[in-house]
């Protein structure tokens, strides 16, 4: 594969890892309650954007120190996207930080995340999809106690 | 403790997750087994929080909400799908 590819495809999931950030941010300026929930949702993807990015690094012909460095670059993002919605912020960015990364969290989900899952015939990885939903659905009684 | 430094120590913990990602991939294939459900959990509790959590804050934020989760959603494709239409087919591959 062309070692284009890969900086290609970094540079494609720092944009997603940036609202990942973002959607963290403005989650915890309305509320430590939503902050968590997002933070959760965002966390049970990390490992696998972080194993993604450096697979593709590593296929289109560099080597895996660059691999690693890949996957910490998704990190920082994060982080930036963070630093962006607090530093920049105030109550109308938190407006348009909300519902843009709620979008951006739907296309990771269901455009980017779902396929994946349909690729695998069976009810089981279904089944596991409405686990991930149920997991919310405790977590999020959990926070409103 | 403020928002910022509870965002900035939540997110860092997703940063590193991202990391870990990565090494994971030099560590077998079990590993990337056990990936798959990962994503398939994730996506279940990101549907949940999009459609339950965040979708209805963002409504009770600005008017114009629906319009600004279309560009979010927007934003997020054109990079991913002009930088990375060679993506999937790696992780089939690997």
């Amino acid at each position: 594969m062309n070692p284009i590819v890969g900086i290609s495809a970094l540079i494609g999931m720092i944009v997603h890892t940036f609202f990942d950030g973002v959607a963290i941010g403005a989650g915890f300026m309305i509320s430590p309650r939503v902050g968590i929930l997002i933070f959760l949702a965002v966390l049970l993807h990390k490992i696998p954007d972080g194993f993604t990015i450096a697979s593709i690094v590593i296929t289109s012909g560099h080597s895996r120190g660059k691999a690693l460095a890949g996957a910490s670059a998704l990190g920082g993002s994060t982080l930036v996207g963070v630093l962006a919605v607090h530093l920049l912020g105030g109550s109308v960015l938190l407006a348009y930080a909300l519902p843009i990364s709620a979008g951006s969290t739907l296309y990771v989900a269901a455009t980017d995340l779902i396929p994946e899952v349909n690729r695998e015939k069976g009810v089981k990885m279904a089944i596991v999809v409405f686990a991930g939903m149920g997991l919310f659905l405790v977590a999020r009684a959990i926070a409103r106690m | 403790m403020n928002a910022f430094a509870q965002s900035l120590l939540f997110a860092l913990a997703a940063a590193f997750a991202n990391i870990l990602g990565g090494v994971i991939v030099s560590s077998g294939n079990w590993a990337y087994r056990s990936l798959r459900y990962f994503v398939a959990l994730g996506s279940g509790f990101m549907l949940g929080t999009v459609f339950l959590e965040m979708l209805p804050e963002s409504l009770t934020l600005t008017n114009s909400a629906p319009v600004l989760v279309l560009v979010g959603y927007l934003i997020v494709h054109t990079f991913e799908h002009i930088c990375i239409s060679a993506k999937r087919r790696t992780m089939k591959r690997s």
